[in-house]
């Protein structure tokens, strides 16, 4: 039914759902932007590698190893942003990602310029996942990070998260320990980035730190915002999008960045919330759908 | 044992002294008014006791602890909870949510306890009869934003009343408040005194200092110049002075 290419763009545009949906837990609910979100997804991508190539050891304990990995470096470079708001978190973290692009790159451990490949193609209890199979699995991890999503925000972490994202002085001052819950947005979103990562490294078998850079950061940071940052619905709408687009039309893929570019400032000018954010053009009409009369609504 | 007492207070920003060697007390169960020209340091002092900066010398206890230096959400814990001058609802969220989040400060320090749903009905009860006590129920679903100052300013004693303080702090609860609002309002401040709440005021409006406090504090660049009942305060020399300047030589 689908063919191979087919499949193939679907699970990179879930591997791009799932690095939306943790951008979107550290800029979208905590409001802390990052400009350097793919180190993590290069963190998880690159401990997977190497458990993979070094130690043999299995898909889905490499999942786990680079969750955790992630998580920890995370929380790491999560205290330097905990001194900065606004435009200087913004510059630290692209710093960051900077670093973490360098040290790939630069180190002989991560295979240097030569990036790391032979890494093994994902098994599932011995069985090796075929392109579709992988896919359902995607998609059910996918879940998994929605329901996390959902849960936490409905609890207290979530209003914490809220309050600082609204105002961090007066969220101190109502008994919000900002530092410790800003940390958790950071180890939270980044281990679930790291888990996008190993995904992405036993996916191809090969990586390499050019995929880790600024540009892929921001194209993560395009889809959150174009779809509707602080939603669940938005940054998987915004991923499915613009991981699509250039799919749909070859020639398109030349000018993907360009395409991004024009497609952010529209929605700056004409849709600040993102297409699906609250009180966005398509999600009042969507609603409106859902609701056909008054009196139900 | 006074409820709050501070001894020695300095506070230094970049070689301007903001508070100067500051001792007072607040007894439990007053209002104490702090009174003082603009950059007099009244809400510089606010911010010593709340944590939100550290005093450059002093002390400050509450109760029998030292709460000098220690971080703004812990000093909200013990139950000290604080207004704004120009007032911070968090703006996108809903009356009830934003008295929610002061709420969850029983819940946070634990991850435990941070994990649980927020919403329950109990919790929402409890915020809804604390916008009740300040007359802004109907309006609970409303994003804070929306709201009107003098909303704004109730919304956010909702919010401080929602950490169970013992001692509340309002910075200049009627600035900016048409004459009727402004009257409510004390009479609400009066209501959480006399319900049990010690309450700290900065003040501009005289006739409103001098009516509800008993005891006034005056400030003049960052310095104690009287402390007593307002009769004496208002025909103390020095307080005149800051307030007018001196005569002409």
């Amino acid at each position: 039914m689908l063919n191979a290419y087919t499949v193939t763009v679907l699970i990179t545009i879930g591997i791009y759902v799932i690095l939306a949906l943790s951008l979107n837990m550290i800029t979208g609910y905590a409001g802390q932007i990052s400009l350097g979100h793919a180190a993590f997804f290069g963190i998880g991508a690159y401990a997977a590698a190497l458990a993979s190539t070094k130690l043999g050891s299995p898909f889905l304990l490499n999942l786990l190893l680079a969750a955790l990995a992630a998580g920890i470096v995370g929380a790491m470079l999560g205290i330097p942003c905990l001194r900065v708001r606004d435009d200087f978190l913004a510059i630290t973290t692209m710093g960051i990602g900077f670093v973490v692009e360098a040290v790939f790159l630069y180190t002989d451990f991560f295979g240097g310029a030569m990036g790391i490949g032979n890494i093994a193609a994902p098994h599932l209890v011995g069985v090796e996942l075929g392109k579709p199979a992988f896919l359902v699995f995607i998609l059910a991890v996918i879940l998994g990070v929605v329901a996390l999503d959902r849960w936490l925000g409905r609890s207290w972490v979530g209003l914490a998260w809220a309050s600082i994202r609204e105002d961090e002085t007066a969220a101190g001052a109502v008994g919000v320990d900002i530092v410790r819950f800003k940390v958790i947005a950071f180890v939270v979103g980044s281990a679930i980035a790291g888990v996008a990562g190993a995904i992405y490294a036993h996916f191809l078998t090969f990586i390499m730190a050019s995929n880790f850079g600024f540009g892929q950061s921001i194209v993560v940071l395009s889809m959150v915002v174009l779809g509707g940052i602080g939603t669940i619905r938005g940054p998987i709408v915004g991923a499915i999008v613009l991981g699509a687009l250039p799919e749909i039309s070859r020639p398109l893929l030349e000018y993907r960045t360009l395409l991004y570019g024009i497609l952010l400032m529209l929605c700056m000018r004409y849709q600040p919330e993102g297409l699906l954010g609250e009180g966005s053009f398509l999600w009042n009409a969507a609603r409106a759908l859902r609701r056909p009369t008054p009196r139900e609504a | 044992m006074p409820l709050l007492a501070a001894e020695g207070l300095t506070k230094e920003f970049d070689g301007l002294t903001a508070v100067k060697n500051l001792s007072f007390r607040v007894e439990e169960g007053e209002v104490l008014g702090v009174i003082g020209p603009n950059g007099a340091g009244k809400t510089t002092l606010f911010n010593l006791v709340c944590g939100l900066c550290a005093p450059t010398a002093g002390r400050i206890r509450f109760r029998d602890r030292a709460i000098h230096g220690i971080r703004p959400h812990q000093i909200a814990a013990l139950g000290i909870a604080r207004t704004f001058q120009l007032v911070r609802p968090f703006p996108n969220l809903s009356l009830t949510e934003n008295v929610l989040v002061a709420h969850g400060h029983r819940f946070y320090p634990s991850l435990g306890g941070s994990l649980r749903r927020a919403r329950t009905g109990q919790a929402v009860a409890t915020a809804e009869a604390l916008l009740d006590r300040v007359g802004l129920r109907e309006h609970r679903h409303s994003p804070a934003r929306v709201l009107p100052l003098g909303m704004k300013k109730r919304l956010e004693i909702a919010r401080a009343l929602a950490l169970d303080p013992s001692l509340l702090l309002l910075d200049e609860p009627s600035g900016g408040l048409p004459h009727e609002e402004s009257r409510a309002l004390i009479a609400l401040i009066r209501e959480l005194n006399r319900g049990g709440i010690t309450i700290l005021l900065i003040e501009h409006n005289m006739p409103v200092v001098m009516d509800v406090c008993r005891r006034l504090l005056v400030l003049d660049h960052g310095e104690q110049i009287a402390a007593g009942d307002p009769a004496a305060i208002r025909a103390n020399p020095r307080v005149i002075e800051a307030y007018l300047g001196t005569a002409a030589p």
